[in-house]
């Protein structure tokens, strides 16, 4: 139950993208198209639940019993750009098309703070292992999450005759703030 | 940003019912200030190939469109089906249902997820190449006007 | 300071490095994409200046392109008769001669032929000053002077004049189009080296307008276009055009009866590196 509440948390109460505001360079970048946004989800989710689990090893087995917590950033800023770079070799071997629609965010991926947030956040609250894995996959689906509704909303504003003042990044900004209210609605619900 | 909000590229060559696109470098890249170190990394130039309904010739400028479908289908594939086995490795150890010696056991979790993850990930490329058989079904061109 | 503490943080962030950058490096050769032997051969052959004239990030790009067959050897504007010789050699194909293509100024106003308009006081380059009112200068089609092309040209083929021109060395200048991708205005033109005679003005005032605005001005009176060939010449929004699938090289010429004398022969010595010792 604590898993349940902990996942649902994670994915929507305390959104990464809209509640936290972490992340938004792809929320804006890849929200053109439904499909894109969600394979970026994916992707996302992907590196979030295994760089949760990594960072989650390397903290407690290596950092806590050697007394070097202040270097947690350096680590985990290394396990995540590492593992990105191994993700993203391995997509460049395996599918070519994936890599030619995605291979240009993947590099993103490292640099988002989301997934760096991801892991400073499970080590302020200091998840056990299980609860880190959870947490990591509740963030991605939340992100997924809120790069569709983006994307589907994106998608229709295509057709819509926006302001000409508002067209572009204006209209985008506007809606990821509405977005973001609306799932202030959420705030409270689940501590954490 | 383009209008249309999808990639545009230049033809570079005509096979069949199959052409072969540059793409110009996508919207994400377009304000990047990093863009020139990253993008040699990234392989360079994206080129696709794409199915061609319009006999779109070498050298026209197309918008390309993604099939949603099937992208959709090889990205699940791709993190879905490894993400998937990570999970279940952990489970398996989580659960009880294998138990590791010898190590902390979150150690042993990791590792049986990772034996899942690549189990996830041969299974994976293995649905690949069967989806890829196919070029062109991916993305299509259309012509610019 | 605890001095175990230093160790430990280095052997362990030490250790990490090493191990990761261990596991990258194995996945890497593991992973990695074939590639044509002969890429690596192309690329020996190719200048390597990397000036993305091909329209590929770099030579290695393009060298790859070329094994797929993505790309004509002719794409680089850059490598001469021989290194493209030779790269054919390699693909085992057939290399048509092409002819050596090399930038131009296509505008004649200066400092002494054109007025300001104002004084500019921002970022020293066009792009930026095209963006405020676009441009110090009189005239909206013309140079605007601050070099951006001289910035792009990684050949050091080019340098500003005393009269506030861009100045292409003809001999150094290879044709690689960065200049023409650089100027906001669409002033460096790539030509083929026989072409002599040029239009140097791209302004589409109103002859009136042109007139004040600079002394070299095309102000669209047409009487060149009069003066040749059917065909030869256009006249397009007030600017006389020529046309070079028609007119032959070496017809007679037109220019003395340009009264702005914007319509000229280059001729190759004067653009010669002779000049940057003057």
């Amino acid at each position: 139950m604590k898993l349940m509440l902990l996942f649902l948390s994670a994915a929507i109460v305390n959104n990464f993208v809209l509640s936290y505001f972490l992340g938004i360079c792809p929320f804006v970048g890849v929200s053109k198209r439904v499909s894109s946004a969600l394979s970026m989800g994916l992707a996302v989710t992907f590196v979030m639940t295994i760089s949760a689990t990594v960072t989650w090893l390397i903290y407690n087995l290596i950092l806590v019993p050697y007394n070097v917590e202040i270097l947690e950033y350096v680590a985990f800023i290394l396990v995540i750009a590492s593992l990105v770079q191994l993700v993203e070799m391995f997509i460049r071997k395996v599918s070519k098309p994936l890599y030619d629609t995605m291979g240009i965010y993947l590099p993103l991926i490292t640099t988002n703070c989301a997934i760096l947030g991801l892991a400073l956040f499970a080590v302020l609250r200091e998840y056990s292992f299980i609860e880190s894995l959870v947490f990591g996959i509740g963030a991605g689906v939340g992100f997924t999450l809120a790069l569709v509704i983006m994307a589907g909303i994106r998608e229709e504003l295509e057709l819509s005759p926006v302001p000409k003042h508002f067209q572009g990044a204006g209209i985008t900004m506007i809606v990821a703030g509405s977005l973001a209210l609306a799932f202030m609605g959420f705030a409270g619900l689940i501590a954490n | 940003m383009n209008a249309s909000g999808i990639d545009q590229g230049v033809v570079t060559k005509v096979e069949g019912h199959l052409a072969y696109v540059e793409l110009e470098s996508g919207d994400a890249c377009e304000s990047c200030g990093a863009r020139n170190l990253c993008v040699p990394l990234s392989g360079g130039t994206r080129s696709i190939v794409a199915a061609n309904p319009e006999n779109a010739r070498v050298g026209d400028r197309v918008t390309v469109e993604e099939q949603g479908q099937p992208v959709l289908t090889l990205s699940a594939l791709q993190y879905g089906l490894p993400l998937l086995g990570f999970f279940i490795g952990i489970l398996f150890v989580y659960g009880g249902l294998i138990r590791i010696p010898f190590l902390a056991p979150e150690l042993g979790m990791f590792l049986s997820g990772l034996i899942g993850l690549g189990g996830g990930g041969v299974l994976a490329w293995w649905g690949i190449k069967r989806l890829s058989r196919r070029p062109g079904r991916f993305f299509t061109v259309r012509l610019l006007r | 300071m605890d001095i175990n503490a230093l160790i430990v943080s280095m052997v362990s962030m030490g250790g990490m490095g090493f191990l990761f950058s261990l596991g990258l490096s194995l996945a890497g050769k593991k992973l990695q994409v074939e590639e044509d032997p002969r890429v690596a051969l192309i690329r020996e052959e190719l200048p390597g200046a990397n000036c993305g004239g091909c329209g590929y990030p770099g030579c290695g790009n393009f060298a790859e392109n070329l094994t797929l067959g993505k790309s004509e050897i002719s794409g680089c504007p850059v490598c001469n008769q021989e290194a493209a010789d030779a790269i054919a050699a390699i693909l085992g194909v057939e290399v048509e001669s092409r002819e050596r293509q090399v930038a131009r100024v296509m505008c004649q106003g200066g400092l002494d032929e054109t007025a300001k308009k104002g004084t500019y006081a921002g970022i020293q380059s066009c792009i930026a000053a095209t963006l405020v009112h676009g441009g110090d200068k009189l005239c909206d089609y013309g140079c605007i002077g601050f070099g951006d092309c001289v910035q792009a040209c990684t050949f050091d083929a080019m340098y500003m004049s005393a009269n506030g021109l861009p100045v292409v060395l003809e001999d150094r200048c290879t044709g690689c189009g960065n200049c023409a991708s650089a100027c906001p205005r669409g002033i460096m033109e790539l030509h083929p080296v026989s072409h002599t005679l040029f239009v140097l003005c791209k302004n589409e005032d109103g002859p009136k307008e042109a007139r004040q605005t600079c002394l070299k001005a095309c102000i669209g009176c047409g009487i060149c276009v009069r003066a040749v060939n059917e065909g030869e010449m256009i006249m397009e929004n007030n600017l006389a055009k020529i046309n070079y699938d028609v007119y032959g090289h070496q017809t007679v010429l037109p220019t003395d009866k340009c009264s702005t004398n914007c319509l000229v022969v280059v001729p190759a010595a004067e653009q010669s590196s002779e000049k940057i010792a003057a």
